[in-house]
C-alpha cells in the first residue's frame, strides 16, 4: 500500500507544481542534432539561472511558433523564410551567430566527377549523366539553397535521377547512401553522420564557394505582437550567443578535429580555461 | 403492510408481458402464483418486487402511490426477490450472503451474526468460504436464499424455489418456507407444484397469458 | 538484423547504467501515460457505464459521435489542442504549451473515447442480471452500478490498459503539444523519433526495447491484481 502511495506521489508531484519562468527557443534538427546546443546551454546555464527549453522541429514550423509567440526566439538557417519573418514584424532584432558551408556528397564507388572551382559545374555533370539525385525536396532552408544553385546552373533538374525525399538532412543522406546517389547537405549533419558511421558518402564538392554559405541566426519574437514573451530574457539569450565565450565555443566544436560552424567574430582567448 | 395494484400494464419490447385491473395484496400472507410458462408470473414477482415499473397504472405501498425512482428504491428496501436462476456475485458464499447487510448501520459483529444466521437455516454453513462460481446449482439457490433471508425483509418472493433441486434440497426448502410463513412475512412464491405445502390460508393467483384468470383467498 | 541486435544490446547496457536521458524519457513516458489513462478512465468509465445501462434520448447520436472520435489520428487532436492551447489561441494565458500537462491533455481526448467505447462493450455483455440482484437486495444505484463494475473488474482493467498501452506508444501528440524538450517533454516515443532523425537506429531499438518493457509491466500488474 505504502508502495501505491509512493507511486502516486512521485507521478503526480513534478506534474502539479507550478511551472518555473523558462526560456523557449525553436530551433531546427540540423542544428540540434550537429551537437552545439548542448556545450551552448551549459554555458549558458553557468550565467544565468533561467531554465531555457529548446524545441526542436523543422524550419518552417519554427518560425510559425515565432510567428504564434509559442517561443521566445528562433535559431535557424533559412534567409529567405527569415526575412518574411521581420518584414511581417514577427520577429526583430535578427543576428547571425555562425555559418558553415552547404556540401555537396556523393557515393565513394561512382566514376570521379571532373572537379571544379565552381559548384554549378558539378550540378552541370550531375544532371548531364543523369546520376541520381536524393532532394530535400521540404522547403527548408537546405533546399531553398538547392533550388537555387539549379537556377544559376540554368537547369532544371527533372527525371528518374532527381528523386525528392520530403524528409529531414538525416534520413535523406541515409536514402542518398542507399541509392548510391549525390545530395546536398549542411556540413554539421553530413560530418556528424560521417562520424558516427551511420553513411560513406564522400565530400564532392566542400569548397568555401559563397554561393554555398550557410548563415545560422537568432531572431527574437516580437513582444509587442504577443504579452508574456520574456523579451528581456531572449536578449540576454542572444547577446550571448554573441558573446565571447560562446564564439569560442562554436569555434573549438569539432567532431573528430574537424570544425563545424564558423563564428562571426573572433574568439579572445584570455580566459582562464582549461580545455 | 398493503400493496395495491391498478390498471397495470407491463411492457416487453412492444408486447404487452401482464395487465392487471386491481390486486390487492395484504401483509402477512402466503401467496401462490401459478401459471403455464410465459403467463407472467415472473414478470408479476418482479413488478411486486420493485425491480421493472408498470407502463401504465398506479402501485401503492401503505397508502403511498410508487411513482419515482426514489419511491421503488425506498420499496425495495422491504422487499427482496429470488430469482428463479439467481446470480452469485464473485467471490465467496458468506460475501454473498454479506452483500445486502453491508448498507445496514449495526456493529459489524452483528452483521455478521444475522449472515451466519441465515446460512444456518438454509444448510449452508459448510459453504462459507467456497468460491461463489464454484457451486451446485442447488447450492447456489441456498445461497441466494440465505442472502434473501440475511436482510430480513417484510416481504420474500420466490420464482419457483423448486425448480432444478434434488429430493433433499427440495424439502429443505420446503420446510424453510413453512418457517418463513409462521415468522409473519409475507411470502409470494411462484410455482408449478405447490400441492403439499399450501395451507388453508393461503392465497393463490392464476395467471394466463398475463391476465390473472383466478385469485382465490 | 545488424541493428536489431545491437539495440538489443545496448538497451541492456543503458537500463543497468541508468543512464540519465534514458531514465528521463521513461519517466517522462510513464508519467503522462499513468496520469492521461487514469483521468481518461474517471472521465469514460461512467460515460460507458450511463450508455450501456440507461436509455435516454439522442443515445444513437451519441454512440455514434464518440466511435467516430475514436478514429480521430493523433496528429489532428494535437493540432486542435494545439490551436487551444497556443499563445495565439483562447486558452494561450495559461502557458500550458510545451509541457508535460498539454501531452497530458492531448493524450486524455484520445484515450477517453476509447475507453468510452470498450467498457460500453464489456458492461453491455455483463449479465443483466447483476444489475437487477443488486436492487433486489436493496442496493441504490450507486451501489449497484458499482457492483457492476466490481463483478466485471477484470474486464475493466483490461480496458484501462488497453488505454495506457494506447497513450504510452503514442508519438504525434507528445511532439506537437511536448516539444521533444529534453528532459522535460521527451518521452520515449519522441526519443525514438529524434534519434531516428540521426540515424541512430540501435539506440531507436534499445529505447522501443524498454518502452515494450514497460507495457508489459503494466500487463503483469493486472496478474498480480488478480491474485490480491
Amino acid at each position: 500500500m505504502q508502495a501505491v502511495i509512493l507511486f502516486l506521489v512521485l507521478i503526480f508531484f513534478p506534474i502539479s507544481g507550478v511551472e518555473a519562468k523558462r526560456l523557449k527557443f525553436a530551433t531546427t534538427t540540423s542544428i540540434a542534432n550537429s551537437g552545439i546546443l548542448s556545450p551552448l546551454l551549459s554555458a549558458y546555464k553557468k550565467k544565468q539561472e533561467i531554465t531555457v527549453h529548446a524545441i526542436i522541429t523543422g524550419t518552417g514550423k519554427a518560425l510559425e511558433l515565432g510567428k504564434h509567440g509559442d517561443v521566445d526566439l528562433v535559431l535557424t538557417h533559412a534567409p529567405k523564410l527569415e526575412h518574411l519573418f521581420i518584414k511581417n514584424k514577427y520577429g526583430i532584432d535578427k543576428k547571425e551567430i555562425m555559418f558553415n558551408y552547404f556540401l555537396v556528397a556523393g557515393p565513394p564507388s561512382k566514376k570521379p566527377l571532373l572537379k571544379s572551382e565552381k559548384v554549378v559545374d558539378i550540378l552541370k555533370q550531375i544532371a548531364k549523366k543523369k546520376y541520381s539525385w536524393i532532394s530535400r525536396g521540404d522547403n527548408s532552408g537546405t533546399h531553398v539553397k538547392e533550388i537555387e544553385l539549379w537556377k544559376n546552373a540554368k537547369l532544371n533538374p527533372l527525371g528518374k535521377w532527381y528523386l525528392s525525399s520530403g524528409l529531414g538532412m538525416g534520413r535523406s543522406l541515409i536514402i542518398a547512401e542507399e541509392k548510391n546517389a549525390f545530395i546536398l547537405s549542411d556540413r554539421g549533419t553530413y560530418l556528424s553522420f560521417l562520424h558516427r558511421n551511420k553513411i560513406n558518402l564522400r565530400i564532392v564538392f566542400g569548397r568555401k564557394d559563397k554561393n554555398l554559405l550557410n548563415v545560422y541566426s537568432v531572431i527574437q519574437v516580437n513582444p509587442i505582437k504577443h504579452k508574456n514573451i520574456l523579451y528581456n530574457e531572449a536578449r540576454k539569450f542572444s547577446d550571448f550567443l554573441l558573446s565571447n565565450t560562446a564564439q569560442c565555443i562554436i569555434k573549438k566544436f569539432k567532431i573528430k578535429k574537424v570544425p563545424l560552424f564558423y563564428p562571426v567574430s573572433l574568439c579572445t582567448n584570455n580566459q582562464s580555461q582549461g580545455k | 403492510m398493503s400493496l395495491i395494484l391498478k390498471n397495470i400494464k407491463v411492457e416487453y419490447e412492444g408486447f404487452n408481458a401482464l395487465t392487471i385491473d386491481c390486486l390487492e395484496v395484504s401483509a402477512s400472507k402466503t401467496i401462490w402464483v401459478t401459471g403455464p410458462n410465459g403467463s407472467g408470473k415472473t414478470t408479476l414477482l418482479k413488478l411486486l418486487a420493485g425491480l421493472i415499473t408498470p407502463k401504465t397504472g398506479i402501485f401503492t405501498y401503505n397508502s403511498k402511490d410508487l411513482v419515482t425512482k426514489k419511491d421503488y428504491m425506498e420499496y425495495r428496501q422491504k422487499t427482496t426477490l429470488l430469482s428463479q436462476e439467481p446470480y452469485l456475485f464473485r467471490g465467496t458464499v458468506f460475501k454473498n450472503v454479506m452483500y445486502g447487510l453491508n448498507k445496514k448501520k449495526l456493529p459489524k459483529k452483528e452483521l455478521k451474526t444475522k449472515a451466519l444466521n441465515a446460512m444456518e437455516q438454509t444448510g449452508i454453513l459448510n459453504l462459507s468460504n467456497r468460491d461463489s462460481k464454484h457451486l451446485s446449482v442447488g447450492e447456489k439457490k441456498r445461497v441466494a436464499l440465505a442472502r434473501c433471508i440475511a436482510i430480513d425483509c417484510e416481504t420474500i418472493l420466490l420464482d419457483e424455489p423448486l425448480a432444478g433441486l434434488d429430493e433433499k434440497s427440495i424439502s429443505q426448502i420446503t420446510n424453510l418456507i413453512k418457517k418463513l410463513s409462521q415468522l409473519e412475512k409475507t411470502l409470494i412464491i411462484s410455482t408449478h407444484n405447490y400441492e403439499n405445502t399450501k395451507n388453508k390460508n393461503d392465497s393463490c393467483i392464476h395467471l394466463e397469458s398475463g391476465k390473472i384468470e383466478n385469485f382465490s383467498h | 538484423m545488424g541493428f536489431l541486435t545491437e539495440g538489443f544490446f545496448s538497451a541492456i547496457y543503458l537500463i543497468f547504467n541508468l543512464d540519465y536521458m534514458v531514465l528521463s524519457t521513461a519517466y517522462t513516458t510513464i508519467q503522462v501515460g499513468f496520469i492521461s489513462t487514469i483521468c481518461a478512465s474517471l472521465i469514460g468509465l461512467p460515460i460507458g457505464f450511463s450508455l450501456a445501462t440507461f436509455s435516454f434520448r439522442g443515445k444513437k447520436i451519441l454512440v455514434l459521435l464518440i466511435q467516430t472520435l475514436l478514429g480521430l489520428p493523433t496528429v489532428v487532436i494535437g493540432l486542435i489542442v494545439y490551436g487551444f492551447l497556443s499563445k495565439k489561441g483562447p486558452l494561450g494565458f495559461m502557458d500550458l504549451l510545451f509541457t508535460p500537462s498539454a501531452i497530458v491533455i492531448g493524450l486524455v481526448i484520445l484515450a477517453t473515447p476509447i475507453v468510452i467505447v470498450f467498457s460500453y462493450t464489456t458492461i453491455k455483455t455483463v449479465d443483466s442480471r447483476v444489475r437487477e440482484t443488486a436492487f433486489s437486495l436493496g442496493a441504490s444505484e450507486l451501489k449497484a452500478a458499482w457492483t457492476v463494475i466490481c463483478e466485471i473488474r477484470y474486464e475493466i482493467l483490461a480496458v484501462i490498459l488497453a488505454a495506457f498501452s494506447r497513450v504510452s506508444s503514442e508519438i504525434g501528440i507528445a511532439l506537437m503539444l511536448g516539444g521533444n524538450i529534453k528532459g522535460f517533454t521527451r518521452t520515449l516515443t519522441t526519443a525514438i523519433a529524434l534519434e531516428s532523425t540521426k540515424g541512430e537506429f540501435a539506440f531507436g531499438i534499445a529505447l522501443s526495447i524498454i518502452l515494450l518493457f514497460i507495457i508489459l509491466i503494466a500487463n503483469l500488474m493486472s496478474f498480480v491484481f488478480r491474485k490480491l
